[in-house]
């Protein structure tokens, strides 16, 4: 009796340890990966728990909004490359030369086919990222080309009957830059000097692709402008602002 | 008479020479004046091109751009006093030294009170960081966004 208790502690007791096994594996494999924002929050708690709910729930997705500060900016983006200020310190820029845009898991299933469908998404922020890098414009017309924006009177943009007519921005080459040749571009009615025009883009474009790395066309540079410690801009690859209004 | 007429003919001829002498220096003398009074030498700004300086920060001190110390200042816009005036500084020369203390490492406090004890001194010193070079001049431009504290 004596014998066959103790096997039956055993027993009772190898069962305990596989179901206590079993519960460790499971809570290890159920753990998700922390996000970068879910690390940076632990970092500065404190400082997160003073922000109003809409900014917590905005810098824990990775998403900023105008007038939130460094640390919000911070938890939400990470540290950034280049740091740089004005003179008085009034102004201060932080650079991400390669940022990965935030998405959440319902974007991620949403492929955008117009701009009207950015509608549905809560972040402008998001927003803007998701347009810039399915090149769909926000602004009616959009940068790599189409012939019914030629002349005075363009027509609003229609991917179905885009015609890339223009040349391409190369890799090392501003956006501002790009838009300043797609501007004349459009504007100038003489043949000859538009002809001039593609020849050098064209050069620029071929010569940058022998001769410049091709960068991660999922990543965009961001400048995030502070004045005064509040965010007042966020601008994306040189061009354009990140809480631009939808139209 | 004839005498007598020749003398008065002379003295209206020697009065009207010197009255048109007087107006002639009086003429010549003006322009001067004025270029004076426009051309101030005792002021910086008729002498030296101002400039805008962007600092870029170590990131040390991530949420107080004034406590992070600098890694380098960068001229990013000059403008010119004088369109004869060939500035020694451009656009992209980075500021490395004033009067022989490094900037980087500094605050941007402590570069203002750097530059201000420079001043009293002297004519600053600065060394200029080039692409290839580096090269010490003497100046003392306008800021266009001055440093914390200073005027100028």
């Amino acid at each position: 009796m004596h014998i066959q208790l103790s096997a039956h502690r055993i027993y009772n007791l190898s069962a305990l340890c596989l179901l206590l096994g079993a519960t460790v594996l499971a809570g290890c494999s159920s753990t998700d990966t922390p996000t970068p924002q879910a690390r940076r929050i632990t970092e500065y708690q404190s400082d997160y728990e003073q922000m109003s709910p809409a900014t917590k729930a905005g810098v824990a997705r990775g998403f900023i909004s105008r007038a939130d500060d460094f640390k919000a900016a911070y938890i939400a983006l990470g540290k950034p490359d280049v740091i740089t200020t004005s003179a008085d310190g009034h102004i201060t820029t932080w650079t991400y030369h390669a940022f990965l845009p935030p998405q959440t898991e319902a974007v991620k299933k949403q492929a955008p086919k117009n701009v009207r469908g950015y509608n549905r998404m809560s972040s402008p922020l998001n927003d803007s990222f998701e347009a810039w890098r399915h090149n769909v414009s926000m602004h009616e017309h959009e940068l790599s080309g189409d012939a019914n924006l030629a002349g005075p009177n363009p027509r609003p943009y229609d991917p179905r009957t885009a015609v890339s007519n223009v040349a391409p921005k190369s890799a090392n080459q501003s956006w501002a830059d790009y838009a300043r040749y797609v501007h004349e571009r459009r504007f100038i009615q003489d043949p000859k000097v538009t002809k001039v025009l593609d020849m050098e883009q064209e050069d620029l474009y071929q010569k940058a692709l022998t001769e410049s790395p091709i960068a991660d066309p999922s990543t965009v540079r961001l400048d995030v402008i502070f004045i005064e410690n509040r965010i007042s801009d966020a601008i994306i690859d040189e061009s354009h602002s990140a809480f631009s209004s939808i139209p | 008479m004839t005498t007598t007429h020749t003398l008065l003919r002379f003295t209206a001829l020697l009065l009207s020479g010197l009255l048109f002498s007087a107006t002639g220096f009086t003429q010549e003398s003006s322009p001067a004046t004025d270029r004076l009074e426009k051309m101030n030498p005792f002021t910086v700004s008729a002498l030296y091109a101002a400039v805008e300086i962007k600092f870029t920060l170590s990131g040390k001190n991530l949420f107080e751009p004034l406590a992070d110390p600098v890694a380098f200042a960068e001229i990013s816009a000059v403008v010119l006093r004088d369109p004869d005036d060939i500035p020694d500084v451009a656009v992209g020369d980075k500021l490395l030294r004033i009067d022989g203390v490094e900037l980087k490492g500094l605050t941007i406090p402590q570069i203002a009170e750097l530059l201000n004890n420079a001043r009293a001194n002297d004519v600053p010193t600065w060394e200029i960081g080039q692409l290839l070079s580096t090269k010490t001049i003497k100046f003392d431009g306008d800021w266009l966004t001055p440093l914390p504290g200073l005027k100028r």
